[in-house]
């Protein structure tokens, strides 16, 4: 798929494949394209080239929307509702099974909300808010599920809850595609990174597989080496030392 | 799923007024009953109205004026709250890409805000009509005609700023079945002998007494209908907007010597958005139709710099009604940093106001120049301006539009529509009386426009360094 924002492309002939019980990875810089690809297979955003395919339909159309669930970077809008009410709105716009309501329930408890519940969502902190949203969306268990800056703003304990709730889902046979900064984080969750780099994908495969290719100890290291940058720390040292 | 998602921003939004209500309970009691009295006092002044102009509509030029005038401000609002509405971005990405289809997104976000507006506008709207039409020959039912005609103009307009906005985003399908329809409208129009009013000019001809007022009333209120829904598909069917790198020419830059001086951010960040150059260029465009067709039909000075100018800034007032939000989104910036509240409210307000008055300024030179217009009238539009934008900065930090909660943007166009209808009350009630009492009028219209622009530069401090949104 290709995605350009006029003359700027965000997405150059991305080829990517969540099947079910995997977790896929995107790991960039900031701006290589992974939100934008996020939201394009949400359907949040058109594509200028090639396609989108979720359980066989394509993203955007009803049965894509309704098989996939996005926990964006930002939360925002119904503000004024409570982690309750907005969980409850969530599972009435989207195709539930039986189970929702008692998912919901273990995933607020896990990250703490339970005593939050009846707090309006305008009111949580973003990393708080983050979480409510997460589980509306983890909740529905559908088919895929998108996480944006997965552990941006989350504190360890929510990090915790949140790999291993992705873990979990994933091994129940729904699709996960992450995009997250925290190596770490993808190290020890995703069964396969992607590297993206100006909407391009430099380099893709199992996390230790990626190590060794790169002949790295860890994935920064594949970082920093794939995109041409494993001298950055001293350049920007010396930099700022001769100011 | 439809009932879901109208309920959550049915309650959004109430929890918002309420909360509004709570943070000032005794400016909004005060407004609750201002509101309640409007129509009691409209239709007063409606039945005044009536008894000056029956008798004086020979050739049925004031009847076409008494439409053509409400009708056009009407348009030029419903133009710019089209062009401020986020659409599905409002519901937020989370809900954005669920299984809502596009139709019901937009009816979810605009069906509750929208019912309260009219909730609050048509009591007055209905009392002014009924008020003025009892008194010429078409009757009460006339009035009801016209108030239903002035609703429709509000779709109507947000159909023309439809077809705008897909000529900008290059989906010509569009703007070609919109003005097959406007030729259409016109058409009908020019049979029944009024093309700019398309079938509403049987309103005109039923406040005349020509044509059966209940037929006009069923006209006005189907058009009414029709528009609102072509409006809702347009919406839900609106293309993308452009990206930033189409732009051929890169942003100008203000900043001199690496420091950017508070006007000049708060004025960039106003004038960079594309809803408030949009409206602006509406306010224009419907000003000028305005002038054209007041000189086409040979009214005489001041209508047409009327006509022009108080349709202008119908469309114009968009941009201090932002004010609040912009100062809400940027609020970690303005109350992060070592600068006094003060510096930046008076920055924004006066940036709001001035982004109002521009569109006027335009419009009235053009209407002056080929009409000509008195310096008396020129003041009272002036004054107008000020106050009706003093009532946006005021409206906009009450209820401050962000453009991130579905309904948010409805529901300031409310508020400003609420506090518009209690402040004609209020001085319609008790300016004559402070004018009896010896002090001139202009002194009078200076307090209004001052206690308009100061109430709302104060509303706009107190948001800023309120906690929350």
């Amino acid at each position: 798929m290709t995605k350009r924002f006029g003359r700027a492309t965000a997405l150059a002939g991305v080829d990517l494949d969540v099947r079910p019980g995997a977790v896929v990875g995107l790991v960039g810089p900031n701006g290589s394209g992974k939100t934008t690809l996020l939201h394009a297979a949400a359907g949040l955003l058109p594509i200028d080239a090639g396609s989108i395919s979720v359980v066989g339909t394509g993203a955007g159309s009803p049965p894509g929307r309704a098989a996939t669930a996005l926990v964006p970077d930002e939360p925002a809008g119904f503000d004024e509702l409570t982690v309750a009410e907005f969980v409850s709105l969530v599972h009435a716009l989207w195709p539930t099974d039986p189970g929702a309501a008692a998912r919901a329930e273990v995933l607020m408890q896990a990250f703490g909300l339970d005593d939050r519940r009846d707090q309006r969502l305008g009111a949580l902190s973003r990393g708080l808010r983050r979480q409510a949203s997460a589980v509306a969306a983890l909740s529905l268990a559908p088919p895929l599920i998108l996480v944006d800056e997965t552990t941006a703003t989350l504190d360890p304990e929510a990090v915790v809850v949140l790999s291993e709730a992705v873990a979990t889902l994933a091994a129940r046979g729904c699709g996960v595609l992450v995009a997250t900064q925290d190596l770490h984080f993808a190290g020890a969750v995703c069964h396969e990174i992607v590297l993206l780099h100006r909407g391009v994908v430099v380099d893709r495969g199992e996390p230790g597989a990626l190590r060794a290719r790169h002949t790295a100890s860890s994935l920064e290291d594949v970082f920093f080496t794939a995109l041409g940058d494993s001298g950055l720390r001293e350049r920007v040292r010396d930099a700022f030392g001769a100011l | 799923m439809r009932s879901a998602l109208c309920e959550a921003v049915a309650r959004c939004q109430l929890r918002r007024l309420r909360g509004a209500a709570a943070a000032a309970p005794v400016p909004a009691a005060v407004l609750a009953l201002a509101l309640a009295l409007a129509p009691f006092a409209l239709s007063h002044l409606g039945h005044s109205l009536g008894r000056e102009l029956a008798g004086a509509d020979g050739t049925g030029a004031i009847s076409g004026a008494i439409v053509l005038g409400p009708l056009l401000a009407a348009a030029v609002a419903g133009a710019g709250l089209a062009v401020s509405f986020p659409g599905r971005a409002a519901l937020g990405h989370q809900l954005a890409g669920g299984p809502v289809g596009q139709v019901s997104a937009v009816v979810a976000t605009v069906l509750v805000p929208a019912t309260g507006g009219v909730v609050v506008l048509l009591p007055s709207l209905l009392a002014v009509s009924v008020g003025l039409a009892a008194e010429l020959p078409g009757g009460r039912v006339a009035g009801a005609a016209l108030a239903a005609a002035v609703t429709s103009a509000v779709p109507a307009g947000a159909v023309v700023a439809e077809m705008v906005l897909a000529t900008i985003r290059r989906h010509l399908w569009k703007p070609v079945a919109i003005l097959a329809g406007a030729l259409g409208w016109a058409g009908g129009g020019m049979v029944l002998g009024a093309a700019p009013l398309g079938p509403l000019a049987l309103v005109r001809d039923a406040l005349r007494g020509s044509v059966p007022a209940w037929a006009a009333l069923g006209v006005s209120g189907a058009v009414a209908v029709i528009l609102a829904l072509a409006w809702v598909v347009l919406a839900a069917t609106r293309p993308a907007s452009r990206p930033r790198g189409y732009r051929s020419r890169p942003a100008r830059r203000p900043v001199r010597g690496g420091r950017m001086p508070i006007p000049l951010a708060v004025g960039a960040l106003l004038a960079r958005r594309g809803d408030i150059r949009l409206t602006a260029c509406g306010a224009v465009g419907f000003g000028l139709a305005g002038i054209a067709i007041a000189g086409s039909a040979g009214a005489p000075p001041p209508t047409p710099f009327l006509l022009g100018a108080t349709t202008a800034l119908f469309g114009s007032i968009l941009c201090p009604l932002l004010v609040g939000g912009v100062l809400v989104e940027g609020r970690w910036l303005w109350r992060g940093g070592p600068v006094e509240r003060r510096v930046v409210v008076r920055a924004a307000g006066f940036a709001g106001i001035a982004g109002a008055v521009a569109p006027v300024v335009a419009v009235g030179v053009v209407a002056a120049a080929a009409s000509g217009a008195a310096w008396s009238t020129v003041g009272v539009v002036g004054a107008l301006v000020v106050t009706g934008s003093g009532l946006a900065l005021l409206a906009g930090a009450l209820i401050p539009c962000c453009g991130r909660g579905a309904g948010d943007q409805m529901t300031t166009f409310a508020a400003l529509a609420a506090m518009a209808v209690a402040a004609s009350l209020t001085v319609g009630l008790a300016a004559p009386g402070i004018v009896a009492l010896g002090v001139p009028d202009s002194a009078v219209v200076v307090f209004v426009c001052a206690i308009s622009v100061g109430g709302g530069l104060v509303a706009l401090g107190r948001r800023l360094g309120a906690d929350g949104s």
